[in-house]
């Protein structure tokens, strides 16, 4: 078991975002998570990356108890995610956007004697961008307040892919972008995300995505999870069809 | 022209070897105004490290005080008239109390870490004031100093060692600054400013990173103060530690930008002449000059003196 959640729970207010949660994830599985606006999706994603805190309940990887652990610890044990609104570094380069985060995985934060904008790590930043399928053209001169949504997108991904996690959460990876695009960039994403064995566990709205892209699907409702099962069977479930797909 | 200002280690050693030529030909009225510019210059240049992490301090003429005051007590109690030991005592004070300060105001951003700073300088003006023993407005003078055991009499401050002194201090700190923006850990500020959140994400220890730039900027600050004091030969807290200091810091630093580690001794230059001049030929209105300077500013450099030399990457 790489990834287990024990009775998890949350409230904001009158609010639940998460009444009793149990999950469990194995290595190189991909995992869709539906459900409508507010459901806790995303607070489920937050409590695990450590941004929020549960009210109770345990969160244990490969064994570990990483319930109290930050922000920062959890990233730095293998966790790591991308955001529904891409948060990157909008005034620097795309390139300077990927150094920046290999120097972090490389735990260079504080090293001094050295220049980190070396042409060594360009020529790396750009092999990523390759690895990614990306349009080294395209984006290694822009700024990136200078892409468009779909194409931040993809670069919130790439930086959150940067320094080898074993999980991957990726929150609403396919919003914002064109209908057109999705099946691809999602192609390319995961490919690159399966060569490295991570597992992924992705927010998603586009049905079609959730089906064809997850091997099992988790239903959230009210911050319960009402389905876990092969993407198949949850989208056959009544509950799901009219709760989440009925109603998304 | 860009890309010999993008060799900027040509540029320092070529700014070095200019500013100790000048000793020989400009007069002593304008080699003063350098080598002051230069010991306030020193506080901006913290202040633009600050800034490189989007932050601003209001305060930052505490450490500019506590720099000047390290100077003239040890000075004064413990009859240190070394130069050097008296600039490490500068560089100690300053590195001491912000790494101890740095714990309280590395949680704040934005305007409270600005007024916390102010706040805590006010508190260092009040307890300078109403303390006798630590001289109370009328401050602490310097006479005779040592230079490596050579002593210059009191009579002649601005000599050819107090000169050279603060003018390779300020390169030297030019330096480490400029190697330090360069390297891994001076880039974690452009993230942190930029996306504290993914920052945050990616594994940066935002909190240790901003004190590890706040004790950087302050003792850099202290060191100006220091080097003050030693040109000067006299503090007082009310042309140190005051607010109205650390805005003129503040004004200065905005008028110079942050893009490189020259704007802000170029831009404390250009402030100390524009002053010098405005209250030589508008003694009752130079506060108009220098507002209009700093709108001019805004409005054709809006960032800063520093990119009439080179321009951000983009």
């Amino acid at each position: 078991m790489l990834l287990e959640v024990k009775n998890l729970n949350k409230k904001f207010g009158s609010v639940t975002a998460a009444n009793n949660i149990n999950f469990q994830m194995n290595e190189n599985e991909i995992i869709g998570v539906i459900g409508a606006n507010g459901a806790g999706k995303t607070t489920f994603c937050n409590i695990i990356t450590g941004y929020l805190k549960a009210d109770s309940g345990e969160i244990l990887y490969q064994g570990a108890d990483i319930t109290k652990l930050n922000v920062q610890e959890i990233k730095n044990i293998g966790i790591h995610r991308s955001f529904q609104i891409p948060q990157v570094f909008e005034n620097l380069g795309v390139l300077e956007n990927i150094i920046i985060t290999e120097l972090v995985s490389k735990n260079k934060q504080n090293t001094l004697f050295e220049d980190a904008y070396t042409k060594q790590n360009y020529e790396n930043a750009i092999k990523l961008l390759e690895k990614f399928s990306l349009d080294v053209d395209t984006f290694k001169d822009k700024v990136v307040k200078e892409l468009p949504q779909g194409e931040r997108k993809v670069l919130d991904i790439l930086i959150a892919i940067i320094g080898k996690p074993k999980v991957i959460l990726l929150d609403e990876p396919t919003s914002g972008i064109s209908t057109d695009e999705k099946n691809s960039i999602m192609n390319n994403i995961l490919r690159a995300i399966k060569e490295l064995n991570i597992s992924v566990l992705f927010i998603e709205h586009d049905m079609e995505i959730v089906e064809k892209f997850s091997e099992r699907v988790i239903a959230f409702y009210n911050g319960e999870i009402i389905a876990d099962d092969k993407p198949s069977k949850v989208f056959n479930q009544n509950n799901v069809k009219k709760f989440i797909i009925g109603g998304s | 022209m860009r890309d010999l200002f993008n060799n900027e280690k040509l540029i320092l050693i070529i700014f070095l070897f200019s500013f100790i030529g000048f000793w020989f030909v400009l007069p002593d009225y304008a080699i003063n105004t350098i080598t002051l510019s230069f010991c306030n210059g020193l506080v901006v240049l913290g202040l633009l490290l600050l800034m490189r992490l989007g932050l601003v301090s209001f305060g930052h003429g505490m450490y500019y005080c506590l720099g000047g005051y390290a100077v003239a007590m040890t000075y004064n109690f413990l009859q240190i008239k070394e130069v050097f030991f008296l600039v490490a005592f500068a560089i100690l004070t300053g590195f001491i109390v912000s790494f101890l300060l740095g714990f309280f105001v590395r949680r704040f951003r934005g305007i409270f870490f600005a007024m916390l700073n102010l706040a805590l300088s006010m508190i260092l003006f009040g307890i300078i004031v109403k303390s006798v023993s630590l001289g109370s407005t009328d401050g602490f003078g310097i006479k005779d100093l040592t230079y490596l055991s050579y002593t210059i009499e009191d009579q002649k401050r601005l000599n050819i060692f107090s000169y050279i002194l603060i003018v390779v201090f300020t390169v030297l700190m030019m330096l480490f600054v400029m190697n330090f923006l360069r390297s891994p850990s001076g880039k974690m500020l452009e993230a942190i400013r930029e996306n504290e959140i993914r920052s945050a994400y990616l594994g940066i220890s935002i909190n240790k990173q901003i004190h590890k730039v706040y004790i950087f900027s302050s003792t850099l600050a202290a060191l100006g103060g220091g080097l003050m004091v030693i040109l000067i030969g006299h503090i007082t807290p009310e042309d140190t530690a005051y607010w109205t200091k650390s805005g003129e810091f503040v004004f200065v630093a905005i008028l110079s930008g942050s893009l490189n580690v020259f704007a802000p001794l170029i831009g404390s230059l250009f402030f100390e002449f524009i002053r010098s001049y405005a209250l030589f030929y508008f003694p009752n209105t130079w506060q108009m000059i220098i507002g209009i300077v700093l709108i001019l500013g805004i409005l054709y450099l809006p960032e800063g003196i520093g990119s009439i030399f080179n321009k951000r990457k983009k």
